[in-house]
């Protein structure tokens, strides 16, 4: 596998990670999404240090997908309340945030 | 002298200090444990001002002998080039007026044990006094500038404690904080004067000052260019403001009737004795400023004697006892400033002395009075009261009599001699002042014995009540009115010669040769009893004669008579009674006018400027770009999300494209 090869395959899954995020409402896809975008910055991590015969892109590896596992169980509990609490799982109902525009 | 050797074991400035030091600790004691002491609050300040007489006496003693003082003593700070210090001139002035200041407030402190006994605020009124003994004594014994100023804002705000000691009152809140601010307008001239010392003779040091006087001599200043004025005009005039303040002169005398809401005593001390004199006193130090300005001394001369003649008139309309007391001394102070303007400064102090004792004991005996009158204050109500009250009426009469200028009491004696010295004078409107102050004369002896007749003679216009509890005042009154009658009966016969004449305050005094008329007096001068012989002869004495013959006659043998008068004079007797609108002047113009331009400048300049643009303005216009940055925070999630790629992307762009 050439690097150019794992770059363009990285490139492609952070895409679709975003194109995810941007475009799907529902969390899940949101939080798929996000998974998506670790796996490409994982891919990079990986072939980096495979060019470089560095073992610190494996270990990098290993560290994020132990990050990643631990952020994902967070928010699939967060988005567990979400749902109890306001009855629904798409971001629309995720608005909190907002100004409320009082002029 | 015997009774003062012992001190000659102590240093001199030991001496010098404890004068005004003995007073102040009387202050603090009353001041601090006074509610400890209740009824006995009286002895602190008793005490201390009792030794700062004693020590006066001693000082005035060592000075008839040649020992004066003149030194800093204390280096309190230093200001860039100019040391604070505090510092001692003890000459033939300050060591008369220490034994004056120390001698009244004496009188008055044994007095106000029987005054004021049942007053809750007693061990306060004793502590004001004693701080006011202490304040006026460093005015007195100043060898500076600055000293002085101290010692005139603090008799000032002392002053200001006093007139509304009976806070309660609104009447003497409003009289005090009148007090003050009129008082304001004239130190104002009076630093602005010291300033212009310190710009133009580098020191505040009295003598450092006199000597740079010399060399500013026709040097003048363009305050408004083109006009070129001389510069101890200036100074002089500014100065003199300060004492027009302080001394109750036209037109910054508006404070001084007012100040009769006070207590009485403290009418006696400060506003009529002491404190009011500062200005006099200020004036007669800094002769050797005044002497080489002869603009500034006319303008003193002029204005002495408008005060003299015209504030005596309102007199004659008053009927508050403690109000025509109060007119007679600014119109007493009027003559004292004509004398300065006339350059017999010797004569000035020695009628602020007489002045001293005969006023005090008018406004004690006044006191008196109104304490029998279960504090009735208006002579049309009394009457009659010779019989009640004989060490009254007779300590009154002497009162009287001096005030009027009869001989052989003091007010004779100091009165002529300043009329005489006018009469000599040279200077521009000196013949204007003369005709004023001789007028004065009469109008003096008609107020004094208005008053004097509608008291104590004629048939009694009190209720039943109050004339069967009329009875003489307790001894600690009334001694202090014998200790008072005493002086303004012989103090101007005796001291004529050693004060009036300047023989013994001549070494604290400058006087140019070609405006020195006290020392044309002096050249024909031939003792107390041919002034006298030839006082007998001069148009203020049979003035003086007349204006009693005809209070006698309106006001005890023919009452009618004033009232018929009173409807043909109307509209000179309504001129009086709005004290010629001083009053209504600076209350429209004045008062309201500040209150116009402070008015402006609160809309305009705080509303508008300030509150409007800075303050609330830099609010509001944050707000408003808040308001329109907001609209950003949608609440969606991809949009921000979107904006972080975005961002992401436009970051990596840079790095690669233009850093790469």
């Amino acid at each position: 596998m050439t690097l150019e090869l794992a770059l363009v395959i990285a490139a492609l899954l952070f895409l679709a990670g975003i194109a995810l995020i941007l475009l799907r409402r529902n969390l899940i896809f949101l939080l798929l999404g996000m998974e998506l975008l670790f796996n490409a910055a994982m891919v990079i991590a990986l072939v980096g240090g495979a060019r470089w015969h560095s073992s610190t892109g494996q270990v990098l590896v290993v560290f994020i997908m132990a990050l990643s596992g631990a952020a994902l169980a967070l928010t699939l509990a967060l988005l567990l309340r979400v749902k109890q609490e306001l009855g629904g799982d798409t971001v629309d109902a995720l608005r909190h945030l907002r100004e409320e525009a009082d002029e | 002298m015997w009774a003062f050797d012992w001190l000659n074991a102590f240093p001199p400035i030991a001496v010098y200090l404890a004068i005004p030091l003995a007073p102040l600790a009387g202050a603090l004691v009353a001041g601090f444990l006074g509610w400890k002491f209740r009824e006995q609050a009286h002895w602190g300040p008793l005490i201390g001002v009792a030794i700062a007489f004693y020590l006066s006496l001693a000082v005035l003693w060592q000075v008839s002998q040649g020992i004066t003082f003149y030194d800093d003593i204390y280096t309190w700070a230093i200001l860039g080039h100019l040391p604070v210090s505090i510092g001692f001139d003890i000459d033939s002035l300050t060591a008369l007026m220490l034994v004056i200041v120390t001698f009244v407030s004496l009188c008055v402190h044994f007095y106000t044990i029987g005054y004021m006994h049942d007053d809750p605020g007693y061990a306060r009124f004793f502590s004001y006094i004693a701080l006011f003994t202490f304040s006026m004594i460093m005015l007195v014994m100043s060898n500076n500038f600055l000293q002085l100023f101290f010692g005139w804002e603090a008799v000032g705000l002392v002053s200001y404690l006093l007139i509304g000691f009976w806070f309660q009152r609104e009447s003497a809140n409003v009289a005090a904080l009148k007090a003050f601010i009129v008082n304001r307008v004239g130190d104002f001239g009076f630093l602005i004067g010291i300033a212009a010392i310190y710009h133009y003779c580098g020191s505040l040091d009295y003598r450092t000052v006199f000597a740079a006087v010399s060399h500013l001599v026709g040097q003048t200043v363009e305050i408004i260019p083109g006009h070129p004025w001389n510069i101890l005009t200036w100074i002089a005039l500014l100065l003199f403001i300060g004492a027009m303040g302080k001394s109750a002169q036209v037109p910054l005398h508006v404070w001084l009737p007012e100040s009769m809401e006070g207590p009485t005593p403290i009418s006696a001390l400060i506003h009529a004795a002491t404190m009011v004199t500062a200005g006099i006193f200020m004036v007669a130090r800094m002769s050797p400023i005044y002497e080489q300005s002869p603009t500034a001394l006319s303008v003193i001369l002029l204005i002495g004697a408008i005060t003299a003649l015209f504030m005596g008139l309102v007199g004659l309309v008053q009927n508050d006892i403690k109000r025509i007391i109060a007119y007679s001394t600014l119109s007493q102070l009027g003559y004292m400033t004509a004398a300065l303007g006339a350059s017999a400064f010797s004569a000035a102090i020695f009628h602020l002395m007489t002045h001293a004792f005969f006023k005090a004991l008018l406004f004690l005996a006044a006191g008196s009075v109104i304490h029998a009158m279960a504090n009735e204050q208006d002579i049309r109500k009394m009457g009659g009261l010779r019989k009640a009250m004989p060490i009254t009426y007779i300590t009154f009469l002497i009162g009287s009599l001096a005030l009027s200028g009869i001989p052989p009491f003091a007010g004779f004696f100091s009165k002529d001699l300043i009329i005489e010295a006018v009469g000599l004078s040279t200077l521009p409107g000196a013949d204007w002042a003369e005709y004023m102050l001789v007028a004065g004369a009469l109008v003096t002896a008609l107020y004094t014995f208005r008053m004097f007749f509608l008291v104590f003679h004629g048939a009694p216009r009190m209720d039943a009540y109050t004339y069967v509890h009329l009875h003489e005042s307790p001894s600690v009154i009334t001694i202090p009115l014998i200790a008072l009658a005493l002086p303004a009966v012989f103090a101007g016969w005796a001291y004529i010669g050693p004060i009036g004449l300047g023989h013994f305050l001549n070494s604290s005094l400058v006087i140019a040769p070609q405006l020195n008329t006290i020392g044309e007096i002096s050249a024909h001068w031939h003792g107390a009893w041919d002034f006298l012989l030839q006082g007998l002869l001069v148009w203020p004495f049979w003035l003086a004669l007349l204006g009693i013959a005809v209070a006698a006659y309106f006001y005890w043998l023919y009452p009618g008579v004033p009232v018929a008068l009173t409807r043909i004079l109307s509209p000179f007797i309504w001129i009086l009674e709005s004290k010629y609108g001083f009053d209504a002047f600076n209350r429209t113009v004045l008062v309201r006018g500040v209150i116009q331009f402070g008015r402006v400048f609160w809309h305009m300049g705080d509303e508008r400027l300030i509150d409007g643009i800075m303050v609330n303005g830099t609010a509001r216009e944050i707000g408003k770009a808040a308001l329109s940055w907001r609209r950003v925070q949608t609440g969606y999630i991809y949009h921000y999300a979107f904006a972080m790629i975005i961002g992401l992307i436009l970051f990596m762009t840079y790095f690669v494209v233009w850093k790469g």
